[in-house]
């Protein structure tokens, strides 16, 4: 959720019950007031009508229709006032309330006798109403209002924010400028873009070093390799070459091979780490196509069936060499851990690929699958790295690569994280 | 042919030139980039081996003067460097290959006379071994006249082993070649070994003498003279 929605949504949870309470509130408050109003109105005209009476004038007659004035027998200690519903005098006969008061009076010819003096509550009620009406109208108004204003503002405010997270985000350390990020001059964002700015060109330096160490190392440990090999290389064309020392030479030959794999396969990971292979798009079943036909010997050998099922083409971005050691690598692992007459499946969507195949039970750890040196194979087969290295050019996609075993098939997905 | 190797790595320096004079290639050696600089200007070479990372500069330089001088000498980079900005950065500058190092030198040779056939045979040239006629440009095998079907690995296998005719090949230089880089070693064994059989099984029913040997643990041989 947004920053704004999150405040917005505070400040609706704060407005609502005071809209509501201060409505509520302020027509009870009117309400009262006017009934004080036709109170005070009722004792008024209650003293004036007993006062003529007093002065022996008979009861004036009433002629507004809102009112209504009475000379009852009865009794009454003090003034009482009520609320009462009284049908309406016109046609319709509808019921509309009234406040009635019943007055002590002298004793009269026929005993002793009340005053009742009442005002239709119509109208006033109707001005309660429309002052509630106006007040709700007017507090909901301004919430809303508070609401857009602030929502106008806050977009405002925070556009340097976001000017500064859309440079950052386009950041590459491989790349060698660092984004101009844009000042407000508002005193927090330019704080932020001065301490990202020193973080991308720290970021930077570190990769710049750890690139020419990459290069420097690998140069260092290629050139012995290469001497060695040409060493074993003449030394396999000398004559005489008998049965024992046949073998001394292919031992050779084979630690050669290995610490040669070992040796671009670390720095294979290392510059996977430091970010040095652009991604471009991949056409993924041809290449999963590709690595097969490499591989068409084996599978031959062991009655392999494979099968590629592509459904949809496969979003996910790789430097091309990328995305073939990881292809290379995941078949090979299939193929290798298979058994004879056993299958392989790929399945490519758009959300991704996997590759199944039906090889015995692990024998290691599910979880230390993924990790560099896990499998290594004392006979020298494999060095271990493959799947690590499979894992590093995933994830350094921001992808993501996981290992799953269900119905005699073990599974490696490669899907968006 | 006359080749100059240009890298300052002693050691391999001298296995270069034995390995190559070996082979049938005439061969000079320098060891830094003044001295190539005066070998290149003064002697005419059908190809150039250059190192890239030497003392006293890189041997991008030699690639850029030798393709201003004399667009016919074949360049090939070998690099410990290995990066691919490297290779495209090489190869633009007019190097007609790139090999990274560590590489087999069955490897080299065969990518020189590749080079070697291109750049002064216009890819024309046949290799022939009496009933055994290979046109690598056009990718045709013929026995006693009669074409040969092969596959594009059965080819490709055919092609090294010819280029490295009466030399001991190690099963890993060969699998390298055919297969590239797998990254991690493979049952190369019996990957090579099959299609090795096939291969071999072809040739002889077009009635071709078997010039493939077995080189106890180590490989495999392709003789000239079986």
């Amino acid at each position: 959720m947004k920053l704004l929605q999150r405040t917005a949504r505070y400040q609706l949870a704060l407005a609502l019950p005071v809209a509501v309470v201060g409505t509520l509130l302020g027509y009870l408050l009117v309400n009262a007031i006017v009934k004080d109003q036709v109170d005070e109105f009722l004792v008024h005209h209650a003293e004036r009508v007993r006062a003529a009476i007093m002065n022996g004038q008979s009861l004036p007659p009433t002629t507004a229709p809102d009112q209504l004035l009475l000379l009852r027998s009865g009794r009454s200690a003090q003034p009482v006032f009520a609320d009462t519903l009284i049908a309406d005098t016109d046609e319709e006969g509808e019921l509309v309330p009234w406040r009635i008061a019943r007055f002590p009076m002298p004793d009269g010819m026929r005993g002793p006798q009340v005053l009742l003096v009442g005002r239709s509550l119509v109208e006033t009620e109707d001005l309660v109403m429309a002052i509630a009406g106006t007040m709700g109208v007017l507090l909901v108004l301004l919430l809303v209002g508070n609401l857009l204003l602030f929502r106008w503002a806050a977009d405002r405010l925070w556009r340097p924010f976001h000017r500064i997270v859309d440079a950052t985000g386009t950041f590459r350390a491989d790349v060698s400028t660092i984004p101009d990020l844009p000042r407000s001059g508002t005193d927090e964002f330019d704080t932020l873009a001065a301490a990202l700015e020193r973080m991308m060109a720290r970021i930077q330096a570190d990769m710049t070093a750890q690139k020419r160490f990459t290069e420097k190392a690998a140069h260092e440990l290629r050139t012995p390799l290469a001497v060695m090999q040409g060493k074993l290389d003449e030394l396999l064309q000398m004559p005489g070459l008998d049965e024992e020392r046949s073998t001394m030479l292919a031992g050779l030959l084979d630690a050669r091979e290995r610490l040669g794999r070992t040796v671009s396969n670390m720095l294979l990971l290392a510059r996977i780490g430091n970010q040095e292979f652009p991604p471009a798009m991949v056409d993924w079943p041809a290449l999963f196509r590709e690595q097969l036909e490499l591989l068409e010997g084996p599978i031959a050998d062991q009655r392999i069936t494979a099968t590629i099922d592509a459904t949809g083409p496969c979003t996910l971005r790789l430097h091309p060499m990328l995305a073939e050691v990881l292809v290379g690598n995941l078949v090979r692992n299939a193929v290798q851990h298979n058994r004879p007459g056993g299958r392989i499946t790929i399945t490519i969507t758009r959300e991704g690929f996997r590759i199944a195949n039906s090889g015995a039970p692990l024998t290691v750890d599910p979880g230390t699958l993924f990790e560099r040196f896990a499998q290594a194979d004392p006979s020298g087969r494999s060095v271990g790295l493959g799947l690590s290295i499979a894992r590093e050019i995933v994830e350094g996609a921001g992808w993501r690569i996981r290992y799953d075993h269900a119905d005699g098939l073990h599974t490696l997905r490669v899907s968006e994280a | 042919m006359k080749l100059l190797v240009i890298e300052d790595e002693p050691e391999l320096r001298r296995s270069l030139h034995n390995y190559l004079t070996d082979v049938g290639f005439l061969v000079e050696t320098a060891t830094d980039l003044p001295s190539a600089r005066e070998k290149v200007a003064a002697h005419d070479y059908d190809a150039v081996l250059v190192d890239i990372t030497l003392p006293g500069g890189s041997g991008l330089e030699i690639v850029r003067a030798l393709r201003e001088r004399d667009p016919s000498t074949g360049v090939l980079i070998i690099s410990a460097k290995g990066s691919l900005d490297d290779k495209v950065h090489g190869l633009d500058l007019g190097a007609d290959d790139y090999l990274a190092k560590p590489f087999h030198l069955p490897e080299l040779v065969a990518r020189l006379r590749a080079l070697l056939r291109r750049k002064r045979f216009r890819g024309r040239r046949a290799i022939e071994l009496d009933e055994l006629r290979v046109l690598p440009e056009e990718r045709r095998v013929e026995v006693n006249g009669a074409p040969v079907e092969l596959t594009a690995m059965q080819m490709d296998l055919l092609l090294f082993l010819v280029a490295n005719t009466d030399r001991v090949l190690s099963r890993s230089a060969i699998v390298e070649h055919v297969w590239g880089d797998l990254g991690e070693r493979f049952d190369q064994n019996d990957m090579l070994y099959s299609h090795l059989k096939n291969l071999r099984k072809k040739l002889a029913d077009k009635g071709c003498r078997d010039h493939i040997r077995t080189v106890y643990g180590i490989g495999y041989k392709f003789v000239s003279q079986p």
